[in-house]
This record gives C-alpha cells, structure tokens and sequence, in this order.
C-alpha cells in the first residue's frame, strides 16, 4: 500500500509541464508570472508568459549561442552516459503515420461527449486554427491538473501542455490530420536567458512529423523541441512509459553553440 | 505583547469574507465547512498607484515620468519588502496557557493561548476563537468528522486567491504525533483597499484531532512559533483511533504531507485503509493537493477480495473499485480513469493477494536468506485494467519485532521497515532525482 501511495506522488511530480499565461486568461496572475526564464519582470516580457512546472537544468558549454536553430543539444544523465539530442524537424522522422494517428483513443477520444460535437463543427480549417481552437478551449491555464483525455479536458476548460496536447491532437485527427503526442523537454530563449523544461506536445503529419505545439500557438519567445519518445500506447496506462525514465534521470540540458 | 515598534503602520483592515471550504469526504460527495475569516491584511502599504504622468503629450517626458514611477514603485516595494521582513521575525511574548477547547459532548481537546478560548457553532462546525497575543486571534475550526487534509488548505487559499490583488506561497511543512497529523500552508498576500494595498501573511494549520479534521488559521505576518505552540496541544492531547500507524511524507527532503495507515475487521476479512495527504507548491503562487485513499478487503488466506481507490486532486475526484467475483479469478473493475468512465475486468492467472497480507506473513513467517522473494501479481492505479508483476522481499530483521522489507517491480524499488504487525515505521523509494521519504513524526 505504501508503495502505490508513494509512487503517485512521485508521478505527481512527472510531465507536470510548460504552459502559457495569456494575459486574457487571468489579469492578476498573468501579470505575476514572468518566464521562468527571467524572474524579474521588464518592459521586454513577452506578452505570453511561459512557465515552466518541471524545470531542467540547463548548462551553457562556451558562448551561448545566436539561435536556438543554430545550437547543439547533449542531455546529461544520472547513471548513463551523455546522450546528444536535436530539435524536432520534419525531415528527421519521416516514418508513415499508423491507424493509431488518425483514429480515436482512450486518451484521444474525440468520439466521447462533449468533444465529438466539437469535432463536427471543426471541419475545413487550417491545422494552425486548430491549435489555437484547442488553446483557446483551454480557458484556464493551469499546471494542477493531472494527466487527462481531450473529452475530460474539454469539460474542465483547464489544464497544462498534456491537455493542450490531447485536445489538439483530437482536432487535428477529427480534422482528418494525422496526429502523435510526444513528450521530451522544450528549451526556451528569452533574451540573452535560457531555460528549458518538461513538456508535452502534439505533432502533425505532413511529409514528416513536425511539431503542432497547442501550448504556444502564438509564440513571442524562441523555443525549440527535444524529442525524447512519442506515445505509442494511448490507452489507459496513458503516461506510463518507461521511455519517459529518461526525464526522470536527467540531470542537466547542455546548449553547446556550433 | 507586540513591539510597538513593529506595530501595524494603520489599523489593520478586518472584513468578512465569508469562505466556503470544500472538504470532500471522498466516496462521499461534496461536504461544505462554512466560515467566516477576517482577512487583516495590516502590514505595509505595498502600493501600486500609477504615478502621475504628466499632462504633457511629448513621448520623452512621458516615458520620463514613466520611469520615475517605476523608480518610486521600486524604491516603495523595498521598503515594504523590508517591513514585511521585520515583522515577520515578531513571536508574542504572552504566556500561552493550556485551555480546553470542547465540542459538544464529543470532543475535547486544548490549546495553548494567552486568554480565554470562546466556541461558536454552525451547523456541523464549531468555530474556537482565542488571543495568542497578537492584534489578530486564532481561529480554529473542528469539523465532526475527518475531511480531505491537504484539499481543505487548498480550498482556503483559492477563496482568497480569487479576492487578493496577489498570493505567494510561503511555506509547506508537515508533521504527527502517534494518532494525529497536520500539514501546514503559510502564504503571502496582497489586498487592494481604498487607502492603497496592504500585504498580509496567512499560518494555516489542517490537522486531525480526536477523528475530527481541524483547520486552524492566523491572519498577521509573524508569529510562526507562536502559532505552531499554540496549535499543536490539539495534536497531542486527543488521540485518534482512526489511525494505527501515522508518517511523515517528505520529498527530496521537504516535508509535503502525511500518510496513515488503519487496520479493521469485518467478519472474517481484514479491511486495511491507507490514506495519503500531499501539497505541492507547483509554482509560487499554484497549489497541488492530493488526498488518497486506498481500501483492501482480504480474507484469511490473504487473497483479496476487494479493493477501492479513491483520489481527490485539487478537487477533482476519481475513484476506482474492483471487486472479486466469488471463487473466480475475475475482477470486475468500475470507475474514473483519466478523467473519463472506465469498466472492464481483470483476469488473473493466480488469486490477487494483498499486499498487507504478503508483508504479514514475511515477516511472521520469513528468513532472512532462506524465505525466497514472494512474486504477485498486482493491480495498478495507472492502469486499471492491467495487472503487473511485483516482488516482496525480507532483508533483513531488526530485533525480535521488526524488519526490513524491500517492494520491487520492473522499475522502482521500496525499501520500509515494518513491525511485528506489518505496518510500516519508515520508507524510502528514489526514483531518478528524487526520493520520497516516510518517517515516524514527532511533532514538537
């Protein structure tokens, strides 16, 4: 009995991920949250405030560099040797989305209330709109809530990036797009400052899988996305991935310029 | 008596502000504490007036008066910043006396306090009030039975939360005696009223006490150790029977809540009830409250015949039952999984037997090195309708009445040091960079 207690907590702790604070959500709290990045606020913030829940620790191996674009990535782990990592890009995973990517799950159900109703009056518009339909559906950017369907989402109207990711994933795939979530860390530049987190998100299909990410539609802020696996069970054991292990064991992010 | 240099710049703001505190009884819907709470909010000005710009159109006398603002903010902010500092070092140097604190016929229990401690009733709640020798009182409020822990703090902070121009969290803390427990939440705050903002500093304490959920509050900056002396005669002077064995949670080292465990009969069957209260800081200003409860019903071979789950997490409830199918290997499963309805069975290859009942008979029955590993099968919360593997351990005894049991599976390894009966002293489990610790309190 104890162990199953303690082993929620411990999930309590895990993918609890990045989310924005627009300023429409909550006047108060958006003007209290600044970027994890810069505790301090200043004229520059962006108008979207990211906020990380998981923080990695990130090391800056030489002069940061120009872009995020241009850096190199090494994930250093407890237990296990260095792992190199790069941004997701369309043209490094090509392979063939499954039935899995355009059909409903447990935990992509777009065939559940209120969601299927959503998903018919969500027909012919951009996969872009889509993101911003399933951001804007999340009225009530929250990182207190754990891990839930796109249906459950849809009626709570709050979450963090796991939410945003299965709700758009629903749109998207009723929409006819093929659809992943995956999971990994998002880095973040804010000026001359970087940090990076735990995260979710979503990715499309179109000549590769390219990241569809719900939680910042709009982005002031640079950010790239490290991969580190895509769900391939979307049933009821939801997150419990042993390839997830590897958040659990990272000890920094090291952002090397090339 | 307060410092009278320290004193409150005005008189501190009091209004009421009726609080609704949900306490879920999980399994039993929604339950409703009414309250009422001053708010004193009677520290520093903390203002956040725009400055006057001038009435000029140019752009750079704009920006000018602008910036003189914010300098004048600033230089405002750190001087409230370092009041609020100063006050918070304030402890009462009133003698706290113990006095009795009585509800009805059912309940007694004390305080520590510097007067006399004056008792209302409304409804199924009674509200104590007593002077601890600060401008505000304490104010405790017994429920008749045991609610949700770490959810009635959450409860408390999002009402105010939702009127306070601002909220910091400040501090989590957490702590038992041998029956009782409490979970502390301190947080910062900030009002807006018409003589500019004032910052205020809320101590809540929700305890067990007497099988009865307390929740104790005080509304002024300062006085930690005052409040904590106050309050803790309530843990230690009214046992509870709801709990045979009462730990300490902590994370990474902090303490984040309380775990308890209850062992009862029913017939012919053992029913043990672990409950686990947690609050999480999230962000500096985003709580996560957990209160779980899980249930197994196992017969005298240890075979189990039930199990329910039950969780409230900031308010959302998700409760899971499986129930054996008599002389089956079938476990018919109902409940919330993800948000979302769930049924379908789980089959077995063997009886599912308790994990109580395992530790048990290992620790009655083992030897060290020559008992082999007891192997189950298992249910799992994450995911219902799978079973997964497991694998009991004895390490080692410590004395005649202890030992040392080690919980493996696939991908985590507990180790607890449990009694004669089996029920746990201590804990720990890491799981990459982090480490979840349980330990006997001793609350002080």
């Amino acid at each position: 009995m104890i162990r199953r207690a303690s082993l929620s907590l411990v999930a309590l702790t895990l993918l609890r991920c990045a989310t924005n604070a627009p300023a429409r959500t909550h006047p108060t709290r958006a003007a209290r949250a600044p970027a994890s990045v810069t505790n301090a606020p200043s004229a520059s913030e962006p108008r979207e405030s990211l906020r990380f829940l998981s923080i990695a620790h990130v090391e800056l191996d030489g002069p940061a560099p120009r872009t995020l674009a241009e850096a190199q990535f090494e994930l250093s782990l407890i237990d296990a040797p260095p792992r190199a990592i790069t941004p997701v890009r369309a043209a490094d995973d090509a392979s063939a989305p499954t039935e899995q990517h355009t059909q409903p799950s447990f935990i992509v159900d777009f065939d559940q209330d209120p969601l299927r109703a959503q998903c018919a009056s969500a027909t012919g518009v951009t996969a872009q709109a889509l993101l911003q339909r399933a951001s804007d559906m999340i009225e009530h950017k929250s990182m207190a809530v754990g891990f839930i369907t796109a249906s459950a989402t849809l009626r709570r109207r709050e979450g963090d990036c796991t939410e945003h990711s299965v709700l758009a994933a629903a749109l998207l795939r009723c929409n006819g797009i093929a659809a992943r979530l995956s999971y990994g860390l998002l880095v973040v530049r804010v000026g001359d400052r970087i940090g990076a987190g735990h995260h979710m998100w979503t990715e499309r299909y179109e000549g590769g899988w390219r990241v569809a990410d719900a939680t910042f539609p709009e982005r002031d802020a640079e950010v790239v996305h490290l991969r580190l696996g895509s769900l391939t069970d979307e049933g009821p054991a939801g997150l419990s991935d042993g390839r997830r292990d590897t958040l659990l064991s990272l000890r920094a992010v090291r952002v090397r310029a090339r | 008596m307060i410092d009278d240099e320290a004193r409150c710049e005005s008189t501190p703001l009091r209004y009421a502000h009726t609080i609704e505190m949900k306490g879920n009884r999980l399994g039993r819907g929604l339950c409703r504490l009414g309250c009422v709470v001053s708010l004193a909010g009677c520290a520093t000005t903390g203002s956040q007036r725009e400055s006057d710009t001038a009435a000029s159109a140019s752009r750079e006398s704009e920006a000018a008066a602008r910036a003189e603002g914010d300098a004048q903010r600033r230089a405002q902010q750190a001087r409230s910043q370092q009041q609020l500092r100063q006050w918070m070092q304030r402890e009462s140097s009133a003698a706290l006396e113990p006095r009795a604190v009585r509800v009805g016929d059912a309940y007694e229990g004390a305080v520590a306090s510097a007067g006399d401690v004056t008792m209302q009733r409304d409804g199924d709640t009674s509200v104590a009030e007593f002077s601890i020798g600060a401008s505000a009182p304490v104010q405790c409020i017994f429920s008749d039975e045991i609610k949700d822990q770490a959810n009635l703090l959450r409860a408390v902070y999002e009402d105010v939360r939702r009127t306070a121009a601002a909220t910091q969290i400040a501090a989590i803390d957490a702590g038992a005696s041998e029956s009782n427990s409490y979970i502390d939440l301190h947080f910062a705050y900030r009002t807006r009223t018409p003589a500019g903002e004032r910052v205020g500093y809320m101590k809540m304490r929700s305890l067990t006490s007497g099988d009865r959920s307390v929740l104790c509050m005080h509304d002024e900056p300062g006085f930690l150790q005052t409040f904590h002396r106050a309050t803790l005669p309530l843990l230690r002077t009214t046992p509870s029977t709801s709990a045979q064995r009462v730990l300490v949670v902590s994370l990474n080292g902090n303490n984040v809540g309380t775990m308890s465990v209850r062992r009862s009969r029913d017939e012919q069957d053992t029913i043990e009830d672990t409950t686990f209260s947690t609050l999480l800081a999230r962000t500096p200003v985003d709580l996560l409250a957990e209160d779980r409860i899980d249930s197994e019903r196992f017969d005298a071979r240890g075979e189990l015949a039930a199990r329910v789950n039950g969780t409230d997490e900031n308010g959302a409830i998700e409760q899971k039952t499986w129930q054996r199918e008599a002389a089956t290997l079938r476990y018919p499963f109902e409940g919330t999984h993800l948000g979302r309805p769930l049924r379908g069975v789980v089959t077995t290859r063997e009886p599912l037997r308790a994990s109580a009942a395992m530790v048990i008979a290992l620790v009655r029955d083992g030897v060290v090195g020559r008992t082999p590993a007891v192997e189950r099968e298992e249910l799992q919360e994450s995911n219902p309708l799978v079973t997964t593997r497991s694998r009991i351990e004895l390490v080692r005894r410590e004395g005649p009445n202890r030992a040392w049991i080690r919980f493996v599976s696939a991908r985590d390894t507990l180790d607890a040091l449990v009694d004669e009966q089996g029920l746990p002293l201590q804990a720990r489990i890491t799981v990459g960079t982090m480490t979840l610790a349980l330990r006997a309190g001793t609350a002080q």
